[in-house]
C-alpha cells in the first residue's frame, strides 16, 4: 500500500529510490545534496542495502557503475561539482549501455558558485553525457511527488533501453517539506543473464567481455565496429523522440500568452499563471518533464496563430533552456526570457510583470 | 609420455597481443593456473582498467569488466560489495594503481575491501609508448624524461606496496617479480595466497609483480631478466610485507 | 625420455626460455613463424629433463612439457 508521509525532498527522493528496488548507494557529501546522503546512510542498511561514502564524486559514480554490472540497482546523487567530477564514468556508462540513476541536486552557478538552487546544469546533462556524444534519458521534476514518481519508474526505464537515467531536482525541491505519497516496494528484477553484468555464471554461459566501447560486432575493424554500434545506439535515442518524450500542458487551450519552463521555475510559474487569469490575462505553461528526448516537436507544432508570444522563465545566468526553447519555436512568436542566477528564486510576481510587457 | 605442464583453460584459445617478453602476458597466465588450481575459473571476475592490463579480459574465459583509468578500487568495491560471494581481482598497471588511481587504490585498502589487487609494475606507462611513471626509477629514461627522471621536480619512485602495507585493514601485502622461474613460481604462490584470503577468511590483499616493458625500455626482452636484477629489484626489492 | 613443444602460433621469440634452460637446449629459429618472430627452437631433445624452468618463464603459455 502506498502511504501518505511528510518528506524532505532529498530524503523523499531517496526513499522512493529504496522503494524502486535500488539496493547500492554511493555518495560523496555536497551541499545540497548532503541530506540525501545522510539519509541513505542509515536507511540503505536497513532496507538491506549497500551504502559507500566514497571517497570522491569520482570513485562514488565508478562503484555505482562497479554494482550495476554486479547486477543491482543502482545510484549516486550530487550537485553541479560533484556531477563535473563524475562525467568521464558517465561518459563510460553510456558507452556501457549501463543502467543506473543519478540525481543532481542542482546549486548556482560554475566552479564553486553559490550552494542555493539553481537550474545550472542545463546544458551538460542534456547536451551529451561527458565525451564522445552519447547520452541518457534526463528527467526535470517540478515537485516533491513528481520526483518520486519518476524515481519510482526511472531503473525500469533504465533497464529497458540500457542506459543512465539522470534526475534532475534542485535545492530548492531538496530543501523543501512536502507532503507526498510513497509508492510501495518493488521487487528488482534478475539482471544476471544481461551482457552488462558479470559473476554468477550459470553453466555453460560464455564470459562477459564488458567494455564501454563496443569493439565487437558484424563489421570487420574495431573503428568500424564502433561507428556501427554507435549509430545503433542512435537508433534507441531516436525512438526516445517517438516513445518517451513527457511534458506537461498547463491551462493552454484557451491561452493567448505561453511560459515555457521546467522544474522549479515551472512551479513558480504556475502561481503567476494562476494570478494572472484572475486579472484576466490567457496564459498557460508548457512544461518539458523529459529534457532528454527534448520535447521538440511539441515545441515546433506551437500555433503563431494562436499564441501572441512565449516568455521562457529559468533559473540560470547565463541562460540555457531558454536558448533551447527558441531553436524549436516558430520565428514568427515573439520570445522573452525571465531568468534568475546566482542561486536566486525567480519570483512569480517578476514573471508576472514580465508577461505583462509582452501584452 | 604424459603432459605434465600447458597452456591453462582459462586462457583464451588466442596468443596474446603484448609485445614479446612482455610479462603481462606471464602474470594473467599466473592468475589463470591459480584459478583453476583453486576451482573458481568458472566464478572468478576480473576489472581489467584502461593501460595495458585491458587487454586482459579478450585473453582469459573469466568475466571482465573495464574500468576508466585509475578507478578499479571504486568500480571493483561497488561490485564486489553488491556480489559479496564472488571472487574479484583488479587487476592495474602501475600508472593506473599509483599515480591517477591512487585515491581508489588507497581508500580501497584503508577499507579493506574484500578484493585482490595485481598490480604489474614495469615502470612506465606502457600503452602510451613509455612515458614517466610513479614508479620511474630515478635517472631512467623515458619519452617524458628523455635525459633521465630528476629527483627534483619529479620525485622519488612511489612504491606502493609499502604505502598500502602502512595500512591496517589490509590482511595480505606483498612484491613479487616476474624476471625469473623461481619468481614466477613465488608469484603465483602469492596469487594464490592472496585469492585464498579473499574466499576463505576475506580482506584486501595487494599483490605488486615486477613486470618487463622491453619495447619501452628499448632492451632486448632476453636482457631484461639481468637488468630487473641489478636495477629496478634495488629500487622495489621483493618479499611480503604485510601477511 | 622428456619433451617440449613449442607452439610457434603462440611464441614470439622473446628468448626468455633460452636463458633459464639448464641444458641449454633452447634457441631461435632460422624460420619465421605466421606473426614475423623467429620462434624459439629445443635443439638438443635428448638432454631435456623436463624442469618446466622454460614454460614456467614462458609470458606467452607457448610450452608445454612432456615427460
Amino acid at each position: 500500500m502506498s502511504e501518505k508521509v511528510v518528506k524532505k525532498g532529498n530524503e523523499a527522493i531517496c526513499e522512493a529510490a529504496i522503494r524502486a528496488g535500488c539496493r547500492f548507494f554511493s555518495g560523496y557529501p555536497i551541499t545540497p545534496q548532503t541530506t540525501a546522503t545522510e539519509y541513505l546512510s542509515w536507511r540503505m542498511p536497513e532496507a538491506g542495502g549497500v551504502f559507500v561514502q566514497a571517497e570522491s564524486e569520482v570513485s562514488a559514480i565508478n562503484m555505482v557503475a562497479g554494482s550495476a554490472m554486479a547486477g543491482t540497482r543502482a545510484m549516486t546523487a550530487t550537485s553541479g561539482p560533484g556531477l563535473s567530477l563524475m562525467t568521464e564514468t558517465l561518459s563510460v556508462m553510456a558507452g556501457t549501455r549501463l543502467p543506473a540513476v543519478i540525481v543532481n541536486i542542482q546549486r548556482a552557478g560554475a566552479g564553486i558558485g553559490a550552494i542555493t538552487g539553481n537550474q545550472s546544469d542545463f546544458y551538460m546533462v542534456t547536451k551529451t553525457l561527458g565525451h564522445g556524444g552519447l547520452t541518457g534519458l534526463v528527467y526535470g521534476p517540478e515537485s516533491i511527488q513528481e520526483s518520486i514518481d519518476i524515481m519510482y519508474e526511472s531503473w525500469d526505464l533504465a533497464e529497458k533501453y540500457r542506459t543512465p537515467v539522470i534526475i534532475m531536482t534542485d535545492g530548492v525541491m531538496g530543501q523543501m517539506m512536502e507532503q507526498v505519497e510513497m509508492p510501495d516496494y518493488k521487487e528488482a528484477p534478475d539482471l544476471s543473464d544481461q551482457p552488462y553484468v558479470a559473476g554468477k555464471r550459470k553453466d555453460g554461459r560464455k564470459k562477459h567481455l564488458i567494455m564501454d566501447s563496443p569493439y565487437f560486432g558484424p563489421m570487420p575493424t574495431q573503428n568500424d565496429n564502433l561507428e556501427y554500434n554507435y549509430a545503433e545506439y542512435e537508433k534507441v535515442y531516436e525512438s526516445w523522440e517517438e516513445n518517451e518524450v513527457r511534458y506537461e500542458e498547463y491551462m493552454m487551450e484557451d491561452a493567448e500568452y505561453l511560459i515555457v519552463a521546467w522544474g522549479t521555475s515551472a512551479r513558480v510559474a504556475k502561481t503567476a499563471i494562476r494570478h494572472l487569469r484572475e486579472q484576466g490575462i490567457k496564459v498557460g505553461l508548457f512544461r518539458p518533464i523529459t529534457l532528454v528526448p527534448f520535447p521538440k516537436k511539441q515545441l515546433q507544432a506551437i500555433d503563431k496563430n494562436k499564441i501572441k508570444g512565449i516568455l521562457t522563465v529559468e533559473m540560470s545566468v547565463p541562460s540555457q533552456f531558454h536558448n533551447e526553447v527558441v531553436h524549436y519555436i516558430d520565428k514568427d512568436i515573439k520570445v522573452e526570457k525571465y531568468r534568475r542566477g546566482g542561486g536566486n528564486m525567480v519570483l512569480d510576481e517578476e514573471i508576472e510583470e514580465c508577461v505583462k510587457k509582452m501584452l | 609420455m604424459e603432459c605434465i605442464y600447458t597452456k591453462s583453460k582459462a586462457l583464451s584459445a588466442v596468443p596474446t597481443s603484448f609485445c614479446p617478453g612482455c610479462m603481462h602476458g606471464t602474470a594473467i597466465k599466473l592468475i589463470a593456473e591459480v584459478s583453476e588450481e583453486l576451482g573458481i575459473e568458472n566464478d572468478l571476475v576480473v576489472v581489467a582498467p584502461i593501460g595495458c592490463a585491458v587487454f586482459m579480459g579478450a585473453f582469459v574465459e573469466f568475466d571482465s569488466f573495464g574500468s576508466p583509468h585509475g578507478r578499479p578500487g571504486a568500480t571493483g568495491t561497488g561490485f564486489k560489495r553488491s556480489n559479496p560471494d564472488v571472487p574479484l581481482i583488479l587487476y592495474q598497471g602501475d600508472g593506473d594503481c599509483a599515480s591517477i588511481g591512487l585515491a581508489e587504490t588507497m581508500h580501497a585498502a584503508n577499507r579493506g575491501e574484500n578484493f585482490t589487487v595485481v598490480m604489474i609494475n614495469n615502470q612506465v606507462y606502457g600503452m602510451t609508448g613509455g612515458q614517466a611513471a610513479p614508479t620511474t626509477l630515478p635517472g631512467q629514461k623515458t619519452t617524458t624524461s628523455p635525459a633521465g627522471r630528476a629527483i627534483e621536480g619529479t620525485g622519488y619512485p612511489i612504491r606502493l606496496a609499502e604505502l598500502i602495507a602502512e595500512l591496517k585493514a589490509p590482511k595480505y601485502v606483498t612484491r613479487q617479480s616476474l624476471h625469473t622461474p623461481k619468481n614466477v613460481l613465488a608469484a603465483k604462490k602469492a596469487i594464490k595466497k592472496a585469492l585464498e584470503i579473499q574466499i576463505n577468511e576475506g580482506g584486501y590483499s595487494f599483490v605488486e609483480l615486477m613486470s618487463a616493458c622491453p619495447t619501452n625500455w628499448k632492451i632486448d626482452p632476453k636482457d631484461a631478466p639481468k637488468y630487473m636484477e641489478d636495477v629496478v629489484l634495488k629500487e622495489f626489492p621483493v618479499g611480503d610485507l604485510k601477511g | 625420455m622428456a619433451k617440449v613443444e613449442i607452439d610457434v602460433n603462440y611464441c614470439k621469440g622473446c628468448g626468455l626460455c633460452f636463458g633459464v634452460c639448464p641444458k641449454n637446449i633452447l634457441k631461435a629459429s632460422e624460420d619465421v613463424n605466421a606473426k614475423g618472430y623467429n620462434y624459439a627452437e629445443q635443439i638438443d631433445a635428448e638432454k631435456c629433463t623436463a624442469c618446466k624452468l622454460c614454460a614456467i618463464m614462458c609470458p606467452d603459455a607457448a610450452i608445454s612439457v612432456y615427460k
